[in-house]
């Protein structure tokens, strides 16, 4: 059971960081997206580029130690291989985010706060996710 | 996290308190400092939230990750993958933005 205070104060974390930073109100996704000059915002950048700086230079402390905290080892390394399904699939997200200027874990947050519109995309979002699954069993 | 509802890469019982947190996380923000965590936003028909969503989650599962999987984490791991996931759907999601702005939300003007 004490391991799971690492996922729960994870999750915590990452919904107020979303929340405080913005990222939850799409307007503000889609005014970094839309690169009109009169409206043109930086904020995605601030928070992404933010995001990538802390956890880039906390996983090199990481791997310093024998292991993970929670855990007895860290995870295998994952596959690096670049396959048609990472393309095409990378394709429809960011179609799929031009659109709503949703992605999944705003969206989460979103409907969390029952919004309306957050629970409809969410709905969507994991309809597509099904169907996914289903073409790649189907197709390899 | 979400798309591991579909495809089993993590124990479920991590991904339950991993939303668990987050359902406190929003309701922390939401009760204690009044934040506003989404308008109803205006700008996008519902049918754009429809067909939108379930491309975002087709493509989650397809490529196995999202802003936060590969635009985060893989980037920060400078995974090839997640750093050629990533410019992909950047440019996508810039392209289609911008469409949208150019001809759809400038008709409503």
């Amino acid at each position: 059971m004490k391991n799971m205070w690492a996922p729960l104060l994870s999750g915590l974390l990452f919904s107020l960081g979303l929340g405080v930073a913005g990222m939850t109100e799409p307007q503000n996704i889609l005014n970094f997206l839309n690169i009109d000059l009169r409206t043109w915002s930086f904020d995605l950048l601030w928070v992404m580029g933010g995001a990538i700086l802390v956890y880039a230079t906390l996983r090199l402390l990481i791997l310093q130690k024998a292991h993970p905290m929670f855990e007895k080892k860290f995870p295998p390394a994952i596959s690096q291989k670049i396959d048609d399904k990472l393309i095409i699939g990378a394709l429809f997200f960011g179609v799929g985010w031009g659109m709503t200027g949703l992605c999944p874990g705003p969206t989460l947050v979103a409907a969390f706060s029952f919004n309306s519109t957050a629970i409809l995309t969410l709905v969507s979002m994991l309809i597509g996710m099904a169907t996914a699954r289903r073409v790649m069993k189907r197709y390899g | 996290m979400l798309s591991s509802l579909f495809v089993s890469h993590l124990k479920k019982k991590v991904v339950a308190f991993f939303f668990a947190g987050m359902f406190l996380g929003t309701w922390v923000l939401l009760l204690l400092t009044k934040h506003t965590i989404m308008e109803i936003p205006t700008i996008r028909s519902i049918g754009d939230y429809l067909l939108g969503g379930f491309f975002v989650g087709f493509g989650t599962v397809l490529s196995n990750g999202c802003t936060s999987g590969h635009g985060i984490c893989g980037v920060s791991r400078f995974s090839k993958r997640s750093l050629l996931a990533t410019a992909i759907f950047l440019a996508t999601g810039i392209a289609v933005a911008t469409l949208y702005g150019l001809f759809i939300e400038a008709a409503h003007i």
